[in-house]
């Protein structure tokens, strides 16, 4: 505990906190705005940072990390386009709400609910992050591509319409992350000749692509038609305890959900509220309102993805493996001023150590304020005409692609994935499946090659494998859970 | 109605004014250049770049090569400023294929891997000989290839692992990147040399590949020493063998694989290029300024917290060193298929 102590002499400097304060404030509003996300922001401050002190550097950085991820959900609720990738999942209830003049009990809650998810992730951080971080280590390929097909079957609550439909958007998807070099021989796959995508499809342009472009062009069709009346509502910035009260299952199990997915390295806080929502829908006694406006789907989101933070920086400082995109920069933020993350950073820099903590800590409880602050002003975008909105929205997705890789060619993936993605739409392909085949295709295939070299092309290991077998039925019961479900209600009925 | 035309006019003037700056931007380079042409008649020491420079890394922000970047646009005096450009991705493919198309007119450079140029062309992810036709300014930096273990493992030393091998064909779990890459020519030689049979796993990245290894996913981990470094000084990993001609600086314990009686030699150097057809003189004037930045003081002390050992090669050395490589990597190639 000890370096908690020096956590807080270096970031409660007033030079440092001002640093950090910025940092959120600029997370938060990256995130709000759809097409710049906490990684860009990141990537974009962090030549900066060089010149800083240390302790200042991390506590900017980590300030933007923390404000990013949860500034997404602004955008979410209000405008049904994710601010960022992490928040996406907070559009399928955090819009219907708004749609019912639910706005702000929507917002207010997701930021309790980010403010729950780090907290709790940031207490798993400090006491038992030598111990968590084994569970990283105890994850092999086999694990790792388990892991993926579980996460696979996130699909029967994401597409509960028609599940065709879903399987087809998840095949889509992952055939998206298979454009550009293969990553295990390294040779151009549906590239057609363009150099520009041996790399594959930008993520954010992709992503953006997928929900912001479809949703703008949605929207366009829509926009001579009277509006339907959008009810900002009574603002109340704290959450009413009507809303909180006897939810703290759902608060925990997201935290959980979160810190546990933030832990393992490539997978991300897309897939870490995917699976918390999913958790959520199928505990819940009334699984039919998800999708709806249910207030639990915001929870099981919001805190997910910023429990997953939390989580990404245990195997970063404990072993130097970057959990998450963000931390993968932070790394180098650390590298650039003298310090390799990994087993000896608590030993030789624990105040370094402490700084992380601590700043991810206040970063946490600054977004918290910082948001609520903002909230007033940002609901109003609800009174802007979506005349004026829709063309701000698509010029800062272009940048947001633009910026990721300084090139024009990621503008016209996001225009393609867009325009796609709208065709989709209509002929009711739901685009979240596909997202998670995108998100989840290259953990899958990467991780069954690598593990099939590994045992001379044979599928038998898998077998000795505990925790890859566990996963793997986990997926299956939840793909089969519907039907179940249905048969033993059936029976019910019958008993009855 | 009328609001939804407008509005659709909006967004599609607003997606024409940004696709239109990149053309823009285009019009204005041939320009610059054509006035450069005509100040053509300069001397090697007194070309200077006419505005800022690009420096293409093609890894992210953060990385070995990129951080190794940054410390030499901070010491480089050009005039101008050096901005280092973050374009990563497909084995680093997309950042030099950028810098390979771009103008030769001095003001973007880019930061490559020979080796990984040569094997990439040969195992036919880079469709031209980039190594071949981009201009080699000078190399800065050899990271060679090391073998380690965890601290947990059974093995004692490299006789040990090859003696396992050779019992235990196929059981062996070798970790490292890149399933082409230079790390496994530097392992297809070393078993050619040593009649080791292993499983060669090509994980994505350096930190991956060490995770097999600490969770026992993995028996023996071949990658850099710069970056293995920290892992050996906290213990966690037991240095074997280094794969340089010369015991390297940083572990003056740890013999080389040719001591053993094994000669494999394997690692990276870390070099900077023009696109192809730069002109001579610009290419002289890079190469003494990236000289000056080698001998500070505070360049090689940077440089080497980073774990990377700073050697010197001007253009016509890399340039010579470039030709051998290319081909006995060859050679190699082909003794494999």
């Amino acid at each position: 505990m000890d370096y908690l102590f020096h956590g807080v002499i270096q970031v409660f400097q007033p030079v440092t906190l001002v640093y950090l304060i910025m940092g959120v404030l600029g997370g938060v509003i990256f995130g709000a705005i759809p097409g710049l996300t906490a990684a860009l922001g990141v990537t974009l401050m962090l030549p900066f940072t060089y010149s800083m002190t240390t302790g200042q550097s991390i506590s900017m950085l980590m300030g933007i990390y923390v404000g990013g991820i949860s500034g997404g959900l602004v955008a979410s609720v209000l405008l049904n386009i994710p601010g960022t990738p992490a928040s996406l999942v907070t559009t399928f209830d955090g819009a219907p709400m708004a749609r019912q003049g639910r706005a702000a009990q929507a917002l207010s809650l997701g930021v309790f609910a980010s403010l729950i998810g780090g907290i709790i992730s940031a207490a798993a951080l400090c006491m038992i992050a030598p111990q968590l971080a084994k569970v990283a280590l105890m994850f092999g390929s086999w694990e790792y591509f388990a892991m993926g097909i579980m996460g696979l079957s996130v699909v029967v609550a994401l597409s509960s319409k028609n599940m065709i439909k879903g399987f087809i958007s998840v095949i889509i998807g992952m055939l998206i992350a298979m454009i550009g070099l293969d990553p295990i021989s390294a040779i151009p796959r549906f590239t057609f000749g363009f150099w520009q995508l041996n790399a594959g499809c930008d993520q954010l342009a992709t992503l953006m692509g997928l929900f912001a472009l479809s949703e703008v062009l949605s929207q366009i069709n829509g926009i001579h038609q009277s509006r339907e009346i959008r009810e900002v509502g009574k603002v109340k910035l704290l959450p009413q305890k009507q809303d909180v009260a006897g939810k703290l299952r759902q608060f925990l199990s997201g935290s959980v959900i979160g810190t546990v997915v933030g832990i393992l390295p490539g997978v991300g806080q897309a897939t870490a509220s995917l699976l918390s929502y999913n958790q959520a829908r199928q505990t819940s006694k009334d699984p039919d309102s998800f999708g709806k406006g249910n207030p639990d789907g915001i929870i099981a989101s919001e805190s997910a993805n910023n429990a997953c933070c939390g989580g990404a920086l245990i195997p970063m400082l404990t072993l130097g493996i970057p959990g998450d995109q963000v931390t993968a920069i932070l790394i180098g933020g650390l590298v650039i001023h003298g310090l390799q993350p990994g087993p000896l950073l608590f030993t030789t820099s624990g105040d370094i150590v402490g700084t992380v903590f601590v700043s991810y800590i206040v970063s946490c409880v600054a977004m918290y304020f910082i948001m609520l602050l903002l909230m007033k002003v940002l609901i109003k975008v609800l009174k802007v005409p979506m005349n004026y909105l829709l063309p701000i929205i698509l010029v800062m997705c272009m940048i947001g692609a633009f910026t990721s890789n300084n090139r024009i060619f990621d503008c016209w993936v996001l225009l393609l994935v867009g325009l796609m993605s709208y065709i989709l739409t209509k002929c009711e392909f739901p685009l979240a499946p596909l997202v998670l085949g995108y998100v989840l295709g290259p953990t899958i295939e990467t991780n069954l090659s690598l593990a099939i070299i590994a045992s001379r092309g044979s599928i038998l290991p898998l077998a000795s494998r505990p925790i890859a077998l566990g996963l793997l039925l986990m997926g299956l019961a939840m793909l089969l859970w519907p039907t179940i479900k249905s048969v033993i209600q059936k029976q019910k009925r019958r008993n009855l | 109605m009328k609001k939804k035309i407008i509005s659709l006019l909006l967004c599609v003037s607003m997606i024409f004014a940004f696709t239109a700056c990149g053309n823009t931007e285009d019009a204005g380079k041939d320009m610059e250049k054509g006035k450069e042409n005509e100040a053509a008649g300069e001397t090697a020491e007194s070309w200077r770049p006419a505005k800022n420079v690009d420096l293409i890394v093609p890894y992210g922000a953060g990385g070995g090569s990129d951080i190794l970047a940054r410390i030499y646009t901070a010491n480089m005096d050009m005039g101008k400023n050096i901005v280092v450009q973050n374009i990563e991705g497909g084995g680093t493919s997309v950042g030099l294929y950028q810098a390979y198309n771009s103008e030769p007119d001095g003001h973007t450079i880019t930061l490559a891997l020979p080796e990984t140029c040569i094997v990439n062309y040969l195992n036919a992810s880079f469709q031209d000989p980039l190594h071949e036709e981009m201009v080699p300014i000078c190399s800065v930096v050899y990271d060679a290839s090391i073998i380690c273990i965890s601290s947990k493992s059974d093995f004692t030393d490299m006789e040990s692992i090859i003696a396992y091998s050779k019992d235990h064909p196929g059981e062996l779990q070798w970790a490292s990147v890149g399933a082409t890459g230079n790390n496994r020519l530097g392992y297809e030689q070393l078993c050619l040399e040593t009649g080791i049979d292993a499983n060669f796993i090509p994980f994505d990245n350096a930190s991956e590949s060490r995770t097999a290894v600490f969770g026992g996913n993995a028996d023996v981990l071949q990658g850099a020493i710069s970056e293995s470094l920290p892992y050996i000084s906290s213990g966690d990993l037991i240095p074997l063998a280094v794969m340089r001609e010369d015991r390297s600086t940083f572990l003056p314990d740890t013999p080389t694989l040719k001591e053993l009686g094994y000669e494999v030699m394997n690692g990276l150097h870390r070099a900077f290029f023009c696109p192809p057809k730069t002109p001579d003189h610009i290419v002289a004037a890079y190469e003494e300024a990236f000289h000056e930045a080698f001998l500070l003081d505070q360049t090689a002390e940077a440089v080497k917290e980073q774990g990377a050992e700073a050697e010197w090669l001007g253009r016509k050395e890399l340039k010579e060193l470039i030709e051998e490589n290319a081909v006995s990597i060859k050679e190699t190639f082909d003794s494999l298929n």
